[in-house]
């Protein structure tokens, strides 16, 4: 007991691994990890099915989450998302229903972010709630180039 | 997952009997319950200036020991201008209740009387009489019967009160953490859903308290320009007075009127079409809140069936008494959301079937290399 132990890291320094939250200072981590929902799940199992209406966005903080579905484009294709990846960012936006399912394709640590705390973060920490914006909205365009590119 | 999908007979057969239920066991512990009521009326209210704060640069732990800083200090200005008030007229207030009292049943004696000179029937039944003679006889053993009961009442309930600002206080920095811890719980294919139903179930209780402060004080100023024209005295005391009966729905403004109208009878004697006027007063302002006043503060949230309304109101009130009359339809609001969404959850096959799925694979998991 008479021995200083290292300082840790703190728990939320971790969320800045994600490129979501890379823009975030330590105070503003901290502020987001309040409303985050950590999640485990085995492999195999179901994160949310596809025409279920979504309340907000997973990372993968360990494992591998597998997409795919009916419609036009996850017929043909199944994405997998890997640790610091994240999937259901729609939902994010907006009350949609989800375009495809999600499935654990190994034993999988997930956190959510739900849609109304982070609209809820809009009107209280529009700073953090427009630097996380910002890194979706250039995530969105990203994967527009990718669509656009593919076709051509 | 449709939100919309409105719960059958069955589902509002379990969330009245709930409601019932939880009232009864409610109406045994009321010195937590209360306080803790009023602590969530007091977050809902103060939710919006913590957000104020916190948009003004503080730290959400600064912005609620602000808030609460800033109600303590309303608390006390408020204390000092009423502590005078209260100490002058407190002899005069103990003769004013007998004298409204015996204004009342004077003015009911009266209207009685009236009645009975215009109807034979009323008059051949003794009906003046035994009313008249029940009345009497309530108001003159009520103090022996029930002062001691009420003091003591009043007594056990002042140490719980000063429960509220700590709670309140706990629930505005640590709020959002419960609601994590208890999501928590819940098993992953219902994660989504709970969720949803957490943030209906906040939404609805904000709507319904903060439009419930907004519709008081809308109704205490119509109330006061209303009586201060008609010609009253102690108008804002009476307003505030009835405008808070009005959290009973229905009910509250019947009591609110009757209340008005001893006052009116007392201090008028001589000009009955006061207490008339408060009547056209109180229909005027039912129609304000009916039309204007509710759809303008409280929206849709909780606004239910008229019919069920009352009856929950006559159950809230033959379980809890006065404070069932409070509770019920709050706590009705609150089983009503999670009665609707947890019979959607129930009822949907498919989040059943992987929970079942999901329990069979943790089950696996966990008799992994025992055979």
């Amino acid at each position: 007991m008479f021995f200083r132990t290292r300082k840790k890291e703190s728990p939320h320094q971790s969320l800045k691994s994600f490129v979501l939250f890379q823009n975030l200072n330590s105070k503003e981590l901290a502020r987001l990890s309040s409303l985050l929902h950590y999640r485990s799940y085995l492999k195999g199992e179901i994160v949310f099915d596809e025409g279920e209406e979504g309340q907000g966005l997973f990372l993968v903080a360990s494992g591998a989450v597998s997409i795919s579905g009916k419609g036009s484009f996850f017929a043909s294709h199944s994405v997998s998302i890997k640790r610091g990846e994240f999937f259901g960012e729609i939902a994010l936006l907006e009350n949609v229903p989800r375009s495809a399912q999600a499935r654990a394709t190994e034993d999988t640590e997930l956190i959510s972010l739900f849609r109304a705390d982070f609209f809820n973060l809009l009107e209280t920490d529009g700073k953090i709630a427009a630097k996380i914006s910002l890194q979706l909205a250039r995530y969105l365009s990203k994967r527009l180039k990718e669509t656009i590119q593919g076709k051509e | 997952m449709s939100a919309s999908k409105s719960p059958g007979p069955f589902i509002w057969l379990c969330i009245l009997l709930v409601t019932g239920i939880l009232l009864y066991f409610a109406k045994s512990i009321l010195w937590l319950v209360m306080p803790m009521m009023i602590a969530v009326v007091q977050y809902y209210i103060l939710i919006p200036v913590l957000k104020q704060f916190v948009l003004m640069g503080l730290s959400f732990r600064q912005a609620a020991a602000s808030v609460m800083g800033l109600l303590f200090l309303v608390i006390v200005v408020a204390l000092i201008l009423i502590v005078p008030y209260v100490s002058d007229y407190s002899n005069s207030w103990q003769s004013s209740i007998g004298r409204y009292g015996d204004g009342g049943i004077s003015f009911l004696d009266k209207s009685l009387l009236n009645l009975e000179s215009h109807f034979v029937y009323l008059k051949k039944i003794h009906f003046h009489q035994k009313i008249s003679g029940a009345l009497i006889n309530f108001t003159a053993h009520f103090a022996e019967q029930h002062a001691g009961e009420i003091f003591m009442t009043i007594a056990k309930w002042l140490p719980s009160l000063l429960l509220v600002p700590y709670l309140t206080y706990f629930l505005l920095i640590d709020g959002s953490k419960f609601k994590r811890f208890l999501v928590q719980a819940v098993p992953n294919a219902f994660f989504e859903k709970t969720l949803y139903l957490f943030h209906r179930l906040n939404e609805q209780l904000r709507r319904y308290f903060q439009g419930m402060l907004m519709l008081t004080v809308l109704d205490g100023i119509t109330l006061a320009i209303g009586l201060s024209l008609l010609g009253f005295d102690h108008v804002l005391l009476l307003s505030v007075l009835t405008a808070v009966f009005a959290w009973i729905p229905y009910l509250g403004s019947l009591l609110g009127c009757l209340l008005v109208v001893l006052v009116a009878a007392t201090d008028f004697p001589t000009q009955p079409w006061m207490a008339y006027g408060v009547f056209v007063l109180f229909i005027f302002v039912r129609i304000l809140d009916e039309f204007i006043y509710m759809p303008l503060t409280l929206g849709k949230s909780l606004r239910m069936h008229p019919v069920v309304s009352v009856v929950m109101l006559l159950v809230g009130g033959a379980i809890g008494g006065v404070s069932g009359l409070f509770l019920v339809m709050p706590l009705l609001g609150m089983v009503m959301v999670v009665g609707e969404v947890l019979g959607q959850i129930l009822s949907d096959q498919r989040l059943l079937a992987r929970h079942r799925y999901a329990m069979e694979l943790r089950s696996n998991a966990a008799n992994e290399g025992l055979s």
